[in-house]
């Protein structure tokens, strides 16, 4: 191929003559297209299987009292779990961005830390301080007359283990949401008469509306994906119906039924907070100076109880349990059973998925990026099917697809991380089309002006400039995926194990202190990864493009 | 000034601190009622700490503030933004995104009546633009509407800063003509910040400098630009230059010429602008011999940079009418005025 | 053309990468046809690992060959033979019940067995076809906790676990097999009727469910539940890590089909010999005794004793009732199971 024309002028080198116009490899595009179907595979099957049981069945499966019980739980666990979340992240974000608060950066570590933690453990924690034997409830119930061991157990469990550990993701977008906010909208409405409350209602906490919906919608599918948690504390809800259904009946077309509602209650949500975010206005200022903070005076120390209250439950509670769990049962002579197997199976699993994941998501985001067109476009949109789909819907589509179609595949790792690669693709086109979009195409057409090749161009400039992007994107996919559960669980090889899966048998058993140590194991390995690359440059980076801002 | 009615704003002993910095440091400013007064200054000459002081958005280590002779800050005293009945309007607006344009206006007149608004929108002459939202609105009409925003309420002073920076500059101009207008029609006590001299001078009746965190000199426009009290003020306001004199019994002597004017007597320094001095036509007498070797050509002037032949070069504002080739040679005259010599 | 390679190289190396870790990862329990001879033996367990692991590893050592273990449900794990037909990796299939082997065999999935298998226990326990062989007896029981509630309260019949005064007090574990195959039981006694009447009437008792059998234990000893519904055995293997728990098993005797004594059993689903001589080790002394002692539950085979905290496998009330029968029943009993909401 000829040189490209270059350096002759600005308007030359800018505007390329179009038959030299780069196209975009059709190779690479052929990667891309491969990706965006193998990420609707599970989608069209379930459909299919729910659709070919016949129309009769799948009513049958579905269009019972049972399902609406099952969709009202589920709906209203969503709902009390995204509303506690915002009550939460929401002071919490203010302020650690906004006040004078001692220490604020180390709170907002503290704050978004809660992440590595698989809500499974969230509710192994629960069920062990407040439990009907947790050493709080004990404690309580030694001093007082209160008996609260069986609130545990169903919505409020669920709900305080979810919420508690899954505000993060509201959190961290409201943290760069605030701290772009120009200060000078505060200050207008204060000399416009308003005090500190209708300010904060009236002005700030309108523009925070794309975060919060945004990050409400995180935790709303979050929370309907959850298998952990609301089965550990014996809360039903469609994915834990579907688990059941699944393990329990010899007619799967229930399962694959009931996923179809379960997606259809997905793909409602995002299209509810479509709609909700289509309505705001664009934003136009960007905060031009630091925000003067508020002086907390007198709240000083009752916030700094409030954080600190929160920094206990969510981080010193779990881990103060596993710990202890862990020292008893070497007190008591007790295998803590070997952790090393499912340890490396987890790294393993979690590299290799974020590094394909991030590396299939490259070719799908310059190609939409870079090479606009109606196609390119509609291959990015549709890869982030896994956005919609919990991870039990994807595992069961691809066995039921598997075992007919590619037997092969069927029971190996490859399948395993093509789950993850479905699941996780969505987090990490989010990352990596912020990164991509935000490298102006003038540097690289500069870099081309100054005489380098297109591989130059690739090597020298875009990639240095996209690289934290991408490992963004890589840490948040390895942190997901070594937490993942109910994917991995029916999807694994005959004999592999992971540090999730490890914890889940020791708690499905009852026999908890077995799954101290893959336990303190999955948070100390999940822990450098997710605050290099995930938390602190959501704290310092004006971007915030680890987060799924980038999206719209 | 003494013995007249309470000043709109009286500003005494004001220290801000901006982190570890001194941004003010110790200014006393009176702000006359009912006119617009500018504060200009280079950046970071604390002119925004000291509005922001006086707004509530900055708290003073030490001073007091009182507007229309009520105290808002001082020793044990603080008033709260909300509660001063200031007005303000920022650099790009700051218009509410998410509230329509009447919305905006009708957020600081809470339980008002609905006609102050259409009132204060037509005072800006956007009385038919009430529904649109912000974004669809020019960067010139949402400045209007902030500034019809900021008087909706009736505020005892208006505060701007740098309204029109964000304007290019045809609009800028404009603009800035439009917002004079309505706030000299409301009669309305206002206090401008800028960096832009040429804006201080043409909107305000009253100008502040300030440098390094203090007043330096507060004046009509022009005496700030033809009387400046010091070296400083007069290097920050319009082109010009100080050159060496020697000044005696009223009469300076430099190396572009003589003249009479203020000083005392002994070695000084001359500030000239380029006006200050004229290229002589052919056949006038008198003037300095002199190299034109640069020009900046203007349109409706020139400033021609010219060495004479010691060396000392100076700029001079010519009609672009008359001017002659570069490197050609000229004689160059100061105009008659007295000027201010410097120590 | 260089373009193309660039574009092709960032592509494709994680896709190179990946193939290789997965290759280099996918040795164990990968497909490689268990019908090579020196391959691993696959089984799909329903038994938990806790019951059956420490076994499979004796074979291991004794017959040097490797064995790949899939846990899950049993109905989970017969789903998913059924899913797989004859394309299965497994080499045996180890039910936790009789129903659930009679299901798939029902499919034809499982090879006849050789009479020297089938008769090493009595006829009773195994498939009038031949298709599959029992493993171990257990029984179903209450487990109670001795200091939450007295003997003399705890049901002693499927009937009565629907009275109200238990409500929200008592566990079960509705997807679990043992349970599963109870409840079939009940059906071909009692009739479908009153099994979706008792399915309904302990749904609107609020028991707490449990995923397995274990954790029901677990739980009664902690005292989260008073008491709930198990096979025997669990309780016994906890008792023997803390001999102070507070727990006790109870047998149901009154009422229709509230005792049943179910088995364990197993099915060849490959003709590799592997799985048949894993399913002869199942069935040696060594392997009964291992049945017997360290799981606590009855051994099939002549000649090894029960343990002697155990009452006789005669003395246990069970229904007249034949597996092939209960084997038909179980599929309508799950849809019954997943219509009542007692897994919603």
């Amino acid at each position: 191929m000829s040189a490209p024309p270059i350096s002759v002028g600005s308007a030359r080198a800018l505007v390329w003559p179009l038959r030299d116009r780069p196209r975009f490899s059709p190779l690479l595009a052929g990667v891309a297209l491969a990706t965006a179907a193998t990420a609707n595979a599970p989608l069209a099957y379930i459909v299919i299987r729910a659709l070919g049981a016949g129309p009769e069945r799948l009513w049958a499966s579905i269009g019972t009292p049972l399902t609406v019980g099952l969709l009202a739980r589920t709906l209203a666990l969503v709902g009390g779990v995204v509303a506690l979340a915002v009550a939460i992240a929401l002071p919490l974000a203010w302020v650690v961005v906004r006040t004078d608060l001692p220490a604020r950066r180390a709170w907002a570590v503290l704050g978004a830390l809660p992440l590595v933690f698989p809500s499974y453990v969230a509710a192994l924690a629960l069920v062990a301080t407040l439990g009907p034997r947790g050493y709080v409830s004990l404690w309580i119930e030694a001093w007082t007359p209160i008996r609260i061991g069986g609130l545990v157990y169903g919505y409020t469990g669920a709900l305080l283990a979810l919420a508690l550990f899954t505000y993060p993701y509201i959190f961290l977008l409201l943290v760069a949401a605030l701290r772009d906010l120009d200060p000078a909208y505060e200050e207008s409405s204060r000399s416009l008469g308003a005090g500190r409350w209708r300010t904060f209602f009236g002005v700030v906490l309108p523009q925070l509306r794309p975060a919060l919906y945004g990050g409400s919608l995180l935790v709303a599918l979050y929370t309907v994906s959850d298998f952990g948690a609301v089965s550990i504390l014996r809360f039903n809800t469609f994915t834990l119906a579907i688990y059941n259904a699944y393990r329990a009946l010899f007619d799967r077309s229930v399962a694959a039924a009931l996923s179809l509602v379960l997606i259809v209650l997905a793909v409602g949500l995002i299209a509810g907070e479509g709609l909700l975010a289509r309505r705001l206005p664009p934003h136009r200022l960007r905060a031009s100076r630091m925000p003067s903070r508020a002086r907390l005076g007198a709240w000083k120390w009752p916030v700094i109880l409030f954080l600190g209250a929160l920094a206990v439950v969510n981080l010193v509670l779990p881990l103060g349990v596993l710990v202890f769990w862990g020292a008893r049962a070497v007190e008591l002579g007790h295998p803590l059973g070997s952790v090393w197997q499912p340890a490396v199976g987890s790294l393993g699993v979690a590299l290799v998925a974020a590094l394909v994941t991030v590396g299939l998501s490259i070719p799908i985001v310059i190609w939409a990026v870079r090479h606009p067109s109606r196609l390119s476009r509609a291959v990015e949109r549709i890869s982030r099917a896994g956005f919609a789909l919990p991870g039990i819907v994807i595992a069961l589509a691809l066995v039921f697809f598997v075992t007919r179609y590619l037997l092969p595949l069927y029971q190996t790792l490859a399948l395993l991380i093509v789950a993850y690669v479905i699941r996780f693709l969505p987090e990490a086109l989010a990352a990596t089309q912020a990164a991509v979009a935000s490298v102006s195409r003038r540097f690289e057409e500069a870099a081309r002006s100054l005489g380098q090749s297109q591989l130059g161009t690739l090597r020298t400039m875009t990639l240095p400039l996209v690289r934290p992007g991408l490992l963004a994107g890589a840490g948040l996919v390895f942190l997901t995926t070594m937490k993942e559960l109910p994917a991995t669980l029916v999807l694994r090889p005959t004999g592999f194990e992971t540090l999730a899966t490890r914890i889940w048998s020791s708690a499905a058993e009852g026999i908890y202190s077995q799954a101290a140590l893959p336990g303190l194991v999955l948070v100390a390995v999940a822990l450098p990864p997710t605050y290099l690359l995930v938390i602190r440059p959501a704290l310092e980076d004006r971007d915030g493009t680890t987060s799924r801002g980038g999206d719209r | 000034m003494i013995g007249s009615p309470p000043k709109a704003i009286d500003v005494a002993g004001l220290v801000v601190y901006r982190g570890d910095s001194l941004a003010v440091d110790g200014v006393d400013l009176e702000i006359e009622p009912g006119i617009i007064t500018s504060i200009v200054g280079p950046s970071g000459c604390g002119k925004t700490s000291l509005l922001r002081a006086i707004a509530g958005f900055e708290r003073p280590a030490a001073g007091s503030i009182a507007i229309d002779g009520e105290s808002v800050v001082g020793p044990d005293r603080w008033v709260p933004p909300e509660r001063r009945r200031v007005g303000m309007v920022f650099q790009e607006g700051a218009l509410f995104p998410h509230l329509s344009v009447a919305e905006n206006v009708r957020y600081g007149i809470r339980g008002g009546p609905e006609s102050r608004v259409a009132e204060v929108l037509g005072l800006v002459g956007l009385a038919e633009l009430g529904h649109r939202m912000p974004h669809e609105l020019s960067g010139g009409q949402q400045q209007r509407v902030a500034v019809a925003r900021a008087l909706a309420p009736s505020p005892r002073v208006i505060l701007l800063d740098e309204p029109f920076v964000n304007l290019d500059a045809t609009l800028r101009e404009r603009v800035r003509e439009d917002v004079r207008q309505i706030l000299d029609r409301a009669g309305i006590t206002t206090v401008l910040v800028t960096h832009d001299q040429e804006e201080a001078l043409s909107v305000a009746r009253r100008v502040a400098v300030m440098d390094a965190g203090r007043i330096l000199q507060v004046d009509a426009p022009e005496d700030i630009y033809l009387r400046p009290e010091s070296a400083r003020v007069a290097e920050f306001i319009g082109d010009g230059q100080l050159v060496p004199c020697t000044v005696e019994g009223g009469t300076f002597v430099s190396a572009f010429g003589t003249g009479s004017c203020e000083g005392t007597d002994g070695d000084g320094r001359l500030f000239l602008r380029p006006e200050d001095l004229e290229q002589l036509s052919e056949g006038r007498d008198g003037g300095v011999p002199a190299t034109i070797v640069g020009r900046r050509f203007y349109g409706h002037d020139v400033l021609d940079r010219v060495r004479l032949d010691s060396g000392e070069e100076i700029e001079v504002r010519c009609l672009s009418s008359t001017v002659l080739p570069v490197e050609s040679v000229v004689r160059i005259a100061l105009r008659r005025r007295l000027y201010r010599v410097f120590s | 053309m260089k373009r193309i390679e660039i574009y092709s190289k960032c592509g494709l190396l994680p896709l190179a990468i990946v193939g290789l870790l997965t290759a280099c990862s996918e040795r164990p329990g990968e497909g490689e046809e268990g019908m090579a001879e020196s391959g691993p033996v696959v089984v799909y367990s329903g038994r938990n690992e806790s019951l059956i692991g420490p076994l499979l590893e004796r074979f291991e050592a004794a017959s040097d060959r490797e064995v790949q273990v899939r846990y899950g449900e049993t109905a989970e794990l017969a789903a998913t033979l059924l899913e797989e037909g004859a394309n299965s990796p497994a080499d045996l299939f180890i039910s936790q019940d009789a129903a659930a082997l009679g299901a798939v065999a029902g499919a034809g999935l499982l090879r006849p067995l050789p009479a020297a298998t089938l008769d090493r226990v009595p006829e009773r326990f195994r498939s009038p076809g031949g298709s599959w062989v029992g493993l171990s007896g257990r029984a179903r029981s209450v487990v109670y906790n001795t200091g939450l509630i007295a003997e003399d309260d705890v049901p002693r019949s499927l009937e009565a676990v629907t009275d109200p005064r238990y409500r929200g007090r008592f566990g079960i574990a509705p997807a679990n097999g043992s349970l599963q195959a109870h409840l079939a039981v009940y059906g071909v006694v009692a009739g479908e009727e009153a099994l979706s009447e008792l399915l309904a009437g302990i749904v609107a008792n609020e028991p707490a469910t449990y995923p397995k059998n274990s954790a029901i234990v677990q739980a009664v000893i902690a005292g989260e539940v008073e008491w709930g519904l198990v096979n025997h055995y669990y309780l016994l293997r906890a008792l023997s890590e803390d001999p102070d728990a507070p727990a006790k098993n109870l047998f149901m005797n009154e009422g229709e089909a509230s005792g049943f004594v179910n088995l364990a059993g197993a099915g060849l689903v490959s003709e590799s010999t592997g799985g048949l001589a894993l399913l002869d080790f199942l069935l040696s002394d060594e392997a009964q005794l291992y049945f017997a002692q360290e799981t606590y539950e009855y051994p099939l085979v002549a000649g090894v004793e029960a343990a002697a905290s155990l009452l006789p496998l005669a003395d246990l009330a069970t229904p007249e009732v034949d597996f092939a029968q209960v084997s038909a029943a179980l599929e309508p009993t799950l849809m019954a199971i997943n219509s009542s909401g007692l897994m919603r």
